[in-house]
C-alpha cells in the first residue's frame, strides 16, 4: 500500500504529512512526537475523518498506553483515509508542550544590549563607524543643525489658527494650522512639524501619532508636515460647489 | 554565457521548484517533454537570457539547469512520475532514504552528511557544462529539517567549492500563526545563522501571506498547495525575469546584491507583486501602471507579513514587465511616493531603482491567476522585515528558556552551544536593523 | 463646442453623455449642459429642472445640469493618432532626475530602450490607450503602422460611434483582443466586413443585446470570448447569441440562468436563484448571487454537465464551515479527480482541483450525514441513487430524520456592552459550543471565561450553558443574545 497524505494537528502545530500504512503504531507515535513535541506515552490521538468537522474517534488513549501492543499493530489498523486529520492531545500536564501552550503573552524575549552589540564585530554599527556613515559622518551634526535651522525659520511665521495650503503632486490641499513644534514620538523631537487640519479628508490621521494626541480633528483630516511644505496665507476653504461647479 | 543553476532542497523547495519550472517552460515556449512548442523555431525570450536557465542537448531538447534534492523519496518520486518528468535528466533528481524528521541537526549533521558528497558531485558536473557560471538560485524552507539543515550544509559547501559565485535564496519562512512542527523556530534560527554569511540575497516567502492572497485576491476558498505554489512561482518568475529575458535591471545574479544589499548581513529584501487578480475578475478590473505600482506598497501584496510603513527603505527596486510606457511609470512612482511616505535611509549606498523587462508575464495554464499584459514586482530592503525575525526569535526563546526538545538536536551530535550562538547572531541581526534605521535626515516631503 | 451625444470625462474619472445644450432660466445667459451620468447614482434628476423637461435620461435619475465652464470637466479631447503618438511615440521622455525621494535621486534603467521599442509602432503587439480622452479615430493614419498589434486596450474613451471602431478595425487586421469597456456607443451601425477578433470586452457599455446580435457579433465570426459585465441586463434581455466559448455576464441584474450558448459562463454578482433552462455550458461562475437553497444546487446538477463550478459567497453557505460546503457540493455533483481521463464530471470546484481521495471521502461522509438526517438531499434524484450504488449503500440504516429542521437557519446577534459583536446565520443543528466558539474568537477570550444569555421575559435571563445543546433547542428566534463575563465562571 502506498503512503497517504493526512493532516496532523496539535494545539501548537498544523501540517500536512505523509504516513505509511506499514508503519507500526510505535513508529507513528515517534513521528508524531517529532512534529508535535508530545511524547508517545502521553499521546491521546483523535481521528477526524473529515478534517474540519467536529466528529472524531479516539484511536489512541494515553491512559491505556502499551508499547508492546503498539509495536505489534500497524497504521492499517487505524483505518486512515486520505486527508483525514490526526489531532494529538497532550495528556501530561507537566510536559514541555503544556508549559509552552500555557506561556504568558508578556514573555520577554532576549534583546541584545547596546553594549553587547557594540562589542561584536561584523555588525552594521561597525560598518557605519568604519565608513563614517550616518552619525559617524563628520558632516552629520552640522547638516542636521542646518536643517533644523531652516525648519525653524520657516515655522517662525506660523501660528496655530493660521489658514494654509500644502501642494504636492496630487494637487492643492487647504486647511488650518493646529500645531507647530517638535513631536517626540515622530522623530525623537529632532525636527519641527506643522500639524494641519485639512478642510477635506485628505490627511493621514486625526491629529494623533499612534496613541499620542497632538491636536484633535476628524479622521483623515489631520497631517503632520515639514514647515517648508506649508504655505501660510489667505487660503479660504474651497467650495466644492463653487459657482462654476454648481450643478442642478 | 552566464548560467545559473537552480537548487531545490527539501519538500517545500522541490514543490516550489516544480511550479517554477512549469512556468519557466511555458514562458519560454518549452513543452513538458523538453522540446519546443509547435510553431516555434527557437525558445522565446532571446538566446542569451534563455540559456542562463536551460541547456540544450544535441537533439533539440532543452533541459533545466536544475537540481532537486530531498532526504526522503516521496516528493522526488512525484517529480519522477509527474507530467514534467521528461523535462529532467534522472541525474538531476536526488533522493535519500531517510528523512530529516523536522530536525535541523539530522539534515545538517547525520543524515545530510551521507548524501552531501553525491550532491556536490552532481553540482560540479552541472557546473562543468557551463561556460561562465554566474551562481546559484536556492529554494528551500527555513522550518523543515531538510530545508533548514541540509540546505545550509549545501550552501556552506558551495561557498567552499565555488568561492565567490553568487548565491540567491528563495526561502519559505514559517507562517506567523500556525507552525508545521513544534521545532520550526529552532530550525529557522539555526539555518539563518549558518547561512547568513553564505547567501548573498534571500527572498522570503511566508505561506500564510500567500494563502491570504489566494483567498482574498483569487477568491479560492480552500487554497491547495498547488494554488500557493503557482502564485509563488509567478513571483519567483518576475524576480528572475530580468535574468531570463531582455531586461534592464538585475540582469546578472550579482546585481541583486549590488542593488539591494547595503551591508552583507542585511540581505532579506521584501518581495511584493501585482496584479494578483482572479481570471473572472480581470475582464473588468483596470490594471493601470499607477494601480499596480500602488498595490506593491500595500501589505496585502507582500510575500511576508510586516508593515513597511513602520520602517525605512534601504533599497528599492521596481521591476516592470510588459506593456508600459515611460511617462506612466514616472507618474506612478511620483504618486506612490507622495501617497505612501516612502522613506529612504539617506546615508546607505543603495537607493531607489526602476527597471523594465520588455516581455509580458504569462499565466500558468489552468491557474486561477489572470494573465495580465503588465505586471510589477517590487524588491525592497526595508527595516520592517525585522518584525519577521523578532517573531521567530520570540518563539525560539519560549522553547529554549526551558531547553525544550534540545535533546533531539544534541542526540544527533549537535552541540548545545550552537543554539545560543545562533540566537546571539539573530539578536545582533535585529540590532543591525535598528542601527540601519537610525540617523536618517528628515526630508521635507515627508508627511505623517 | 458640445453637441448632443458628445461624451465628457471629468477630472475624477466620471463619464457622462451630453443630452442637452442650451440656456436654462436658472442660470440666465450662462450656457448649460444637460448630461446623463454613466453612473446613475451621480445624477440628480431625469432631465427636468424647474418644471421643464429638457431631455429624458435613459436610466432613471442619471441626469443633471452643469455649466459649460464647469472646472471638473476634463477639456482634453484627442484623436486616436494624437493619443498613440503622445503615449507610445515619445522618445525623449525620461525618468530619473525628475523624481527624488528624500535626498536621493530615483535611478532608472532601460527606459531609453523602452521608448525606442514603443516608438517603433510596427513591432508593438500590445497597446493600451485607456482613459486617453479619444473622441475620434479621425484619419487614423497611425493605425496602418500597427502591423503586429494583437491587443488593444481602448477602454474609457469618448468615441460614441461604433462605426469609428469598425473602420479602425479594418486597418488592424492582426488584432485579436479589443477592450472597449467603459465606452458608450450612441450609434452602432452594421458593418459590411468581417474581422478575425477573438476577444472582445464590452463591459460597462450598456450595449443592447439586440445591437450585439445585429451589428456587433456578425462582424466577428471567430470570437472566442466576450465580456458583457455591468451592462444592466435583466431576465427580459435575450442573450441567446451564436456560440462563443467564454461569456462574461457578471455584475448584471439576472435572477435566472439565461440560456447562453457557450462553454464557460461567468454570472458572478447577479441575483441568480433560479434555473429554467437546461444548461449547455461546461463551466459556470455563480459567486455572489442569491442562491439560498440546496434545491437550486440539485437542479443545477440535473440540468447541466459541469466540469467547473464556482458558487461560493451565496446566502446558502452563510454559517456553514468551508469544509461542510465542499462536502455538500462534491457529493451533490459527480466529481472526477485531477488525474482522471474521464471526460464528464466536475473537476474544479471553487477554484481548486479535487483529488480522488477527497471525492470518495466527501461522498461517504455525505451519505452518512444524509442517513443520519443531518443533511437534506432529494432521495428520489438520480444523483442520490448513483451515490448509493457507487458506495454500495443499503437503505435500511437510517437515523431519526430531522427533516427541514436540519437546514433551518436562524440569525444570531450577540451583544457585548451594548455593542453588536456578532451577527451570523447559524444552523439549528449547530451547538451552543459552536456559537460560543464564534463569540470567543471575536472577544479573543477563552470560551470558559464568559456565559451567554437572552431574556425570556423582561426580567428572566436564560443562560445558554448547555454547550452540546443545539441552537434549535432554544427559542432564539428574533432574540438578542448578551454576554456575561464572570471572573470565576469556570466550567
Amino acid at each position: 500500500m502506498s503512503d497517504i497524505s493526512i493532516y496532523i494537528t496539535s494545539d501548537l502545530t498544523s501540517s500536512e504529512r505523509k504516513v505509511s500504512p506499514q508503519w507500526s503504531i510505535t513508529h507513528l507515535k515517534i513521528r508524531l512526537e517529532q512534529i508535535t513535541g508530545i511524547a508517545p506515552k502521553f499521546q491521546t490521538i483523535h481521528l477526524y475523518r473529515i478534517s474540519n468537522s467536529n466528529e472524531y474517534e479516539v484511536v489512541a488513549d494515553s491512559n491505556s498506553y502499551n508499547r508492546q501492543a503498539d509495536d505489534h499493530s500497524t497504521v492499517v489498523a487505524l483505518n486512515l483515509v486520505p486527508f483525514c486529520r490526526l489531532h494529538v492531545v497532550d495528556a501530561d500536564p507537566n510536559s514541555e508542550m503544556s508549559q509552552l501552550a500555557a506561556e504568558k503573552p508578556e514573555f520577554e524575549s532576549y534583546q541584545m544590549t547596546e553594549e553587547e552589540y557594540a562589542k561584536r564585530s561584523n555588525t552594521v554599527l561597525e560598518w557605519k563607524s568604519r565608513n563614517q556613515l550616518g552619525r559617524f559622518d563628520p558632516q552629520f551634526n552640522q547638516e542636521k543643525a542646518r536643517k533644523l535651522q531652516l525648519e525653524e525659520e520657516a515655522a517662525s511665521s506660523m501660528k496655530v489658527g493660521d489658514r494654509c495650503r500644502v501642494i504636492n503632486i496630487q494637487g492643492e490641499r487647504r486647511g488650518t494650522i493646529r500645531s507647530v513644534g517638535k513631536i517626540d514620538v515622530l522623530d525623537n523631537g529632532e525636527g519641527v512639524w506643522v500639524g494641519v487640519e485639512f478642510d477635506e479628508p485628505v490627511g493621514k490621521n486625526n491629529g494623533s501619532i499612534g496613541s499620542v494626541r497632538v491636536f484633535s480633528c476628524k479622521d483623515k483630516h489631520g497631517s503632520f508636515i515639514k514647515p517648508q511644505k506649508v504655505e501660510v496665507g489667505d487660503y479660504p476653504e474651497l467650495d466644492p460647489f463653487g459657482s462654476d461647479e454648481e450643478e442642478l | 554565457m552566464r548560467e545559473v543553476i537552480s537548487v531545490n532542497v527539501g519538500q517545500a523547495g522541490c514543490q516550489i521548484g516544480n511550479a517554477c519550472w512549469e512556468l519557466y517552460s511555458q514562458e519560454h515556449g518549452i513543452r513538458p517533454d523538453g522540446y519546443l512548442q509547435e510553431g516555434l523555431d527557437k525558445p522565446k525570450g532571446g538566446e542569451e537570457g534563455f540559456s542562463t536557465f536551460f541547456s540544450e542537448t544535441g537533439s533539440g531538447k532543452y533541459v533545466p539547469r536544475a537540481l532537486y534534492v530531498d532526504l526522503e523519496p516521496n516528493v522526488i518520486d512525484e517529480v519522477r512520475n509527474g507530467i514534467y518528468s521528461d523535462l529532467f535528466h534522472p541525474e538531476q533528481l536526488i533522493a535519500g532514504k531517510e528523512d530529516a524528521a523536522n530536525n535541523y541537526a539530522r539534515g545538517h549533521y547525520t543524515i545530510g552528511r551521507d548524501i552531501i558528497d553525491d550532491v556536490m558531485d552532481r553540482i560540479r558536473r552541472m557546473a562543468d557544462q557551463c561556460d561562465g557560471l554566474q551562481g546559484f538560485l536556492f529554494t528551500h524552507s527555513l522550518g523543515g529539517g531538510t530545508g533548514s539543515g541540509f540546505g545550509s550544509l549545501l550552501l556552506e559547501q558551495l561557498s567552499l567549492d565555488f568561492g565567490k559565485k553568487s548565491k540567491l535564496e528563495f526561502a519559505v519562512y514559517p507562517a506567523p500563526q500556525v507552525s508545521t512542527s513544534v521545532v520550526e523556530p529552532y530550525n529557522t534560527v539555526l539555518t539563518t545563522h549558518t547561512t547568513l554569511e553564505h547567501a548573498d540575497c534571500t527572498f522570503m516567502v511566508d505561506n500564510e501571506a500567500i494563502y491570504d492572497m489566494c483567498r482574498r485576491n483569487l477568491d479560492i476558498s480552500r487554497p491547495s498547495f498547488s494554488s500557493l505554489n503557482n502564485l509563488i512561482a509567478q513571483v519567483v518568475s518576475s524576480v528572475t525575469a530580468s535574468l531570463r529575458f531582455d531586461g534592464s535591471l538585475n540582469v546578472d545574479l550579482n546585481e541583486f546584491q549590488t542593488n539591494l544589499v547595503p551591508y552583507p548581513r542585511i540581505h532579506f529584501p521584501l518581495v511584493s507583486y501585482a496584479p494578483v487578480f482572479s481570471k473572472n475578475r480581470a475582464n473588468h478590473e483596470s490594471n493601470t501602471v499607477a494601480e499596480i505600482t500602488a498595490s506593491c506598497f500595500e501589505p496585502g501584496n507582500q510575500m511576508v507579513k510586516c508593515d513597511p510603513r513602520l520602517g525605512k527603505y534601504m533599497a528599492n527596486c521596481l521591476l516592470y514587465r510588459g506593456d508600459v510606457v515611460t511617462r506612466d511609470v514616472q507618474n506612478a512612482v511620483s504618486l506612490a511616493k507622495s501617497k505612501k511616505s516612502v522613506q529612504l535611509v539617506d546615508w546607505c549606498p543603495t537607493g531607489f531603482k526602476i527597471g523594465i523587462c520588455y516581455e509580458p508575464p504569462t499565466a500558468i495554464v489552468g491557474s486561477e491567476l489572470a494573465s495580465a499584459n503588465r505586471a510589477v514586482c517590487m524588491l525592497s530592503n526595508t527595516t520592517a522585515i525585522a518584525e519577521a525575525w523578532n517573531r521567530i526569535d520570540k518563539k525560539f526563546d519560549l522553547m529554549y528558556s526551558k531547553r525544550a526538545f534540545v535533546h533531539w538536536y544534541v542526540g544527533e551530535g549537535m552541540e548545545e552551544g550552537e543554539f545560543s550562538e545562533a540566537r546571539e547572531d539573530l539578536a545582533a541581526l535585529e540590532r543591525d536593523y535598528v542601527e540601519v534605521g537610525t540617523d536618517s535626515m528628515q526630508v521635507e516631503e515627508e508627511e505623517y | 463646442m458640445y453637441q448632443v451625444n458628445d461624451r465628457i470625462q471629468f477630472i475624477d474619472n466620471q463619464f457622462a453623455t451630453v443630452r442637452f445644450v442650451g440656456q436654462i432660466p436658472e442660470w440666465g445667459e450662462q450656457l448649460a449642459l444637460g448630461v446623463e451620468w454613466d453612473d446613475p447614482a451621480r445624477g440628480k434628476n431625469n432631465g427636468s429642472v424647474g418644471g421643464i423637461e429638457y431631455f429624458k435620461t435613459r436610466q432613471a435619475g442619471a441626469g443633471s445640469f452643469i455649466k459649460v465652464n464647469n472646472k471638473k470637466i476634463l477639456n482634453k479631447r484627442v484623436s486616436f493618432d494624437e493619443a498613440l503618438l503622445e503615449t507610445y511615440g515619445v522618445e525623449e521622455n525620461q525618468i530619473g532626475a525628475a523624481i527624488r525621494i528624500g535626498s536621493k535621486k530615483v535611478e532608472s534603467y532601460g527606459f531609453e530602450k523602452l521608448n525606442k521599442i514603443n516608438a517603433n509602432f510596427s513591432r508593438l503587439t500590445s497597446v493600451s490607450l485607456d482613459f486617453k480622452c479619444i473622441y475620434t479615430i479621425c484619419k487614423g493614419r497611425s493605425l496602418l503602422s500597427l502591423t503586429s498589434l494583437v491587443k488593444l486596450d481602448f477602454s474609457f474613451n469618448l468615441i460614441n460611434d461604433m462605426g469609428d471602431i469598425w473602420s479602425a478595425l479594418d486597418k488592424l487586421r492582426t488584432l485579436k483582443e479589443l477592450n472597449l469597456n467603459g465606452n458608450r456607443f450612441e450609434i452602432i451601425p452594421k458593418s459590411n466586413t468581417i474581422h478575425g477578433l477573438e476577444i472582445l470586452k464590452l463591459s460597462n457599455t450598456r450595449i443592447r443585446p439586440s445591437d450585439l446580435k445585429q451589428s456587433v457579433l456578425p462582424k466577428f465570426p471567430h470570437l472566442r470570448e466576450i465580456t458583457l459585465a455591468s451592462n444592466g441586463y435583466t431576465d427580459e434581455d435575450d442573450l441567446s447569441f451564436n456560440f462563443i466559448e467564454n461569456v462574461d455576464l457578471s455584475f448584471n441584474g439576472l435572477t435566472q440562468i439565461p440560456s447562453v450558448n457557450c462553454l464557460s459562463l461567468n454570472l458572478s454578482d447577479n441575483k441568480i436563484n433560479y434555473i429554467y433552462n437546461a444548461c449547455t455550458f461546461k463551466a459556470i461562475d455563480l459567486r455572489y448571487n442569491e442562491i439560498d437553497s440546496w434545491e437550486f444546487v440539485e437542479d443545477l446538477q440535473s440540468k447541466s454537465r459541469l466540469r467547473e463550478l464556482r458558487i461560493d459567497n451565496n446566502p446558502l453557505f452563510e454559517g456553514l464551515e468551508e469544509d461542510e460546503v465542499t462536502v455538500n457540493l462534491i457529493a451533490r455533483f459527480e466529481c472526477v479527480d485531477d488525474k482522471s481521463a474521464q471526460e464528464e464530471g466536475l473537476r474544479k470546484l471553487n477554484g481548486s482541483r479535487l483529488s480522488r481521495e477527497e471525492i470518495e471521502n466527501a461522498e461517504l461522509y455525505f451519505i452518512s450525514k444524509v442517513q443520519k438526517g443531518d443533511y437534506i438531499c432529494n432521495e428520489t434524484s438520480e444523483r442520490w441513487k448513483q451515490l448509493k450504488s457507487k458506495h454500495n449503500v443499503k437503505d435500511e440504516i437510517r437515523g431519526p430524520r430531522l427533516n427541514e429542521f436540519a437546514y433551518h437557519k436562524i440569525r444570531i446577534k450577540v451583544y457585548w456592552n451594548n455593542e453588536l459583536i456578532l451577527d451570523q446565520m447559524l444552523l439549528n443543528t449547530n451547538t451552543i459550543m459552536r456559537l460560543k466558539g464564534s463569540v470567543s474568537r471575536k472577544l479573543n477570550k477563552s470560551i470558559f471565561s464568559f456565559r451567554l444569555y437572552y431574556f425570556l421575559t423582561a426580567e428572566v435571563k436564560q443562560y445558554l450553558d448547555d454547550e452540546i445543546g443545539r441552537i434549535g433547542d432554544f427559542d432564539l428566534h428574533q432574540q438578542d443574545i448578551y454576554i456575561a463575563i464572570e471572573a470565576n465562571h469556570v466550567k
